[in-house]
């Protein structure tokens, strides 16, 4: 009687044991996949040289705003980056236009948005947008780093997505310049805070750490680029000084300093000439060795 | 061999028993049963949050689950909760569980007790905030690493009923005034008890021991973890596996330091070259501890299960171990730690520590002759022990039947254990048949 109580439970462990190694056998298959797809996803970004420059424009800009900024820097680096340039509709849909031309590793790519208005709730929603966007470009295109730019309101909608959205740890944003960006909207006063610049100082700390952001600031006058107050962009110290890497503020002046104005100002162009674009290395040495290296 | 082994288990079960039957460790054996079945739901409630619905996790990952599962972000909520309540609070049980039977013990109000020993280590996980909308209490103190703790609080509010109240009749007494009369006489130790707790918990958060504590040893796991020698890996898995069945946190027991400076270079290093063979560190406690000595979490208690059903005569082990079949495959080892239990258990003291020990060098050896790469590649949680160096090697089968080696070593490692401790529950029954029986002539 008791042995055969105890077959019976042990038969039923038995039963169990089986289940387990079957369970087990039957999750092989799927495991590789996944993991030989992983792997070959992470090999293809890790191998990849495209870091691509990502632009935002401000608001009631649309993708074209950049178009000159783009003209004034392939004539000024005498090679052709080439321009890629979506839009995200309100219904979450993504279109482009422009490619990436093959064998162009440091392609611009600017990103604008069918709302485009001004506004808290709007930058929040466009950083959503970009945030899509973004995901979409780094699905197609495995990028492992970006270069980051935003005039006036793309520098609020970077700082919002960097906080927000921007979570990977296998991209890395190399450099973000923002250009007459208003940290606290039109408020000159820095005592008073604007609900977003309280928020962005209240998620500072989840900026990537790694990484050095220019803060340009045009003035006409003391105090402003005609739209902007130089104090607003000022601002933007409070949010990424001590949280980034390195943090630099920059005013420029002169013909072409008016807000609007600013993508296409000559020391802007140089600027990002010389702090964001990667240094077009080695490319003499290139032509001299020759043939035999590839 | 058999018969050897048969005459060692002969030689040893007379002492064992004897330690068995101390109230001290009846105590400690009837708190952790009582935890058990708080374990088994919470460790189920676990690795449903873990790996199906944490898009990390490995069902979810495998199968692509936040894509297509709908409300998925949302799914989690629930499990966390009941996660959070049940095996993260366990030491609340605990507490409450040695107050009581250390009373009971003692025919003292083991109610009063148990609820006291509860409330006091509430008392001592109490964090002074103030910001309201922090924390309220330690989660370390009260969750699967505060059991020790838990039953050590427990066991001193027994003591407190024991030496401050008097013994009472365990008829039982309906009657209001007598229930009051009771209380009254549980009042100094309640009492004695929770100022005890107040000045300890006062006194921990004065001396900042437990932010200080938990620093200190956040950066010893850290240096724990990131260790690629051979010999301070294996002496660091040695002492982790220590002090889990001893209820605490060994440094490699929560993984804080997920991506360490070894495991990115080694990462690197393999996509650089296209393969895992040449990477700077192969053996850390990564690619050695977590890949081949965590099978059905610390102690590779997937081995026990599975010599228990192949070779166990004792009913409630094939429960227990049946139940907890679904947790150890996917490396939740609450369930058999607490329902056996392993937990404080000297027996199983040399194969918990040295099963894992002994897999870590079976890889170490592979690796080091290029059997198989390191594993370098990411895994995804709580994937099954067996099947984490397939994966963290881009699927390398030779990793996959080391696994599978590994695992019928341990097995038969645990095997002459589990019969030691089976024989000792048998003598054990039979004693208590025995006096029963000599009850029965008096």
């Amino acid at each position: 009687m008791k042995t055969n109580l105890n077959r019976q439970r042990r038969r039923r462990s038995l039963i169990v044991l089986i289940i387990g190694s079957v369970l087990l056998a039957l999750l092989v298959w799927p495991s590789y996949q996944w993991t030989q797809a992983n792997v070959s996803s992470m090999t293809g970004r890790h191998d990849s040289r495209l870091s691509p420059v990502i632009m935002i424009p401000g608001s009631s800009a649309t993708q074209n705003r950049f178009d000159r900024l783009v003209t004034q820097l392939n004539t000024a680096e005498k090679q052709k980056h080439s321009l890629l340039k979506i839009t995200v509709k309100k219904d979450d849909t993504i279109k482009y236009s422009g490619t990436i031309r093959p064998r162009d590793n440091e392609p611009f790519i600017v990103v604008g948005f069918e709302n485009n208005k001004d506004g808290y709730s709007n930058i929040k929603q466009q950083a959503r947008w970009f945030s899509l966007a973004f995901n979409a470009l780094a699905r197609k295109y495995q990028f492992n780093n970006f270069k980051a730019i935003g005039h006036s309101n793309g520098g609020l909608i970077y700082t919002y997505f960097f906080e927000h959205y921007f979570k990977r740890d296998d991209i890395t944003v190399k450099k973000v310049m923002t250009i007459g960006s208003p940290y606290n909207f039109s408020e000159a006063n820095l005592n008073h805070k604007t609900q977003m610049l309280a928020d962005f100082i209240k998620y500072r700390h989840q900026l990537p750490s790694k990484t050095t952001v220019y803060s340009v600031a045009g003035t006409e006058n003391y105090d402003t680029d005609g739209l902007v107050p130089a104090r607003s962009v000022e601002a933007g110290k409070y949010i990424y000084q001590g949280q980034v890497k390195h943090f630099t503020e920059i005013t420029v002046t002169g013909d072409n300093a008016q807000h609007s104005d600013l993508p296409q100002n000559k020391q802007i162009v140089t600027l990002i000439k010389e702090y964001i674009l990667d240094k077009k290395q080695t490319k003499a040495n290139k032509g001299l060795v020759g043939a035999g290296t590839e | 061999m058999g018969l050897s082994e048969q005459q060692i288990i002969n030689r040893l079960v007379p002492t064992l028993l004897r330690l068995r039957q101390t109230n001290f460790y009846r105590v400690i054996q009837r708190t952790v049963m009582l935890t058990f079945p708080f374990v088994l739901i919470g460790s189920f409630s676990a690795i449903i949050e873990q790996t199906v619905l944490t898009k990390t996790g490995f069902l979810a990952s495998i199968f692509h689950l936040s894509k297509w599962v709908p409300y998925y972000r949302y799914l989690h909520y629930p499990f966390d909760n009941l996660t959070n309540l049940t095996l993260d609070s366990v030491a609340i049980i605990a507490a409450f569980g040695a107050a009581k039977y250390h009373a009971k013990l003692h025919h003292r109000d083991d109610q009063l007790s148990g609820l006291t020993g509860a409330i006091a280590l509430l008392l001592i996980a109490y964090q002074y905030t103030d910001q309201a909308q922090n924390g309220l209490f330690n989660a370390l103190l009260l969750g699967t690493n505060g059991l020790t703790g838990g039953i050590i609080i427990g066991s001193l509010t027994g003591w407190y009923f024991q030496l401050f109240s008097k013994p009472t009749n365990i008829v039982q007494k309906t009657h209001a005034a007598e229930i009051l009369d009771r209380t009254f006489h549980s009042l100094l130790p309640m009492l004695m008890t929770m100022l005890t707790a107040l000045v300890i918990s006062i006194g921990m958060h004065y001396l900042s021991v437990m932010s200080y504590s938990e620093e200190s040893w956040a950066q010893f796991q850290k240096i724990a973890t990131t260790s690629h020698s051979l010999w301070l890996t294996f002496g660091m898995a040695a002492l982790t596996l220590l002090l889990e069945l001893f209820g605490l946190a060994g440094p490699y027991q929560q993984r804080l330091v997920t991506n360490s400076p070894a495991m990115t270079t080694n990462l690197n290093t393999a996509l650089s070259q296209h393969s895992a063979y040449h990477v700077p560190y192969p053996f850390t406690a990564n690619t050695l501890y977590d890949a081949f000595g965590t099978f059905g979490g610390t102690g590779m208690l997937l081995a026990l299960v599975i010599a228990i059903y192949v070779a166990s005569h004792n009913h409630n082990y094939h429960v227990v171990a049946r139940w907890s079949m679904l947790p150890a495959l996917f490396n939740a080892n609450g369930p058999m730690l607490t329902g056996l239990p392993v937990l404080y258990n000297p027996i199983y003291l040399i194969p918990f520590i040295c099963a894992p020990l002994l897999n870590m060098a079976v890889a170490a050896l592979a690796i080091s002759w290029h059997w198989m790469p390191p594993m370098v590649y990411p895994v995804p949680i709580g994937t099954p022990g067996p099947l984490i160096a397939f994966i963290g090697t881009d699927g390398n089968w030779v990793a996959l039947v080391i696994g599978l080696v590994c695992l019928a070593l341990s097995v038969a490692i645990y095997m002459p254990f589990m019969r030691l401790s089976e024989a000792i529950l048998h003598a054990a029954h039979e004693e208590s048949l025995r006096s029963e029986m000599t009850a029965d002539e008096n």
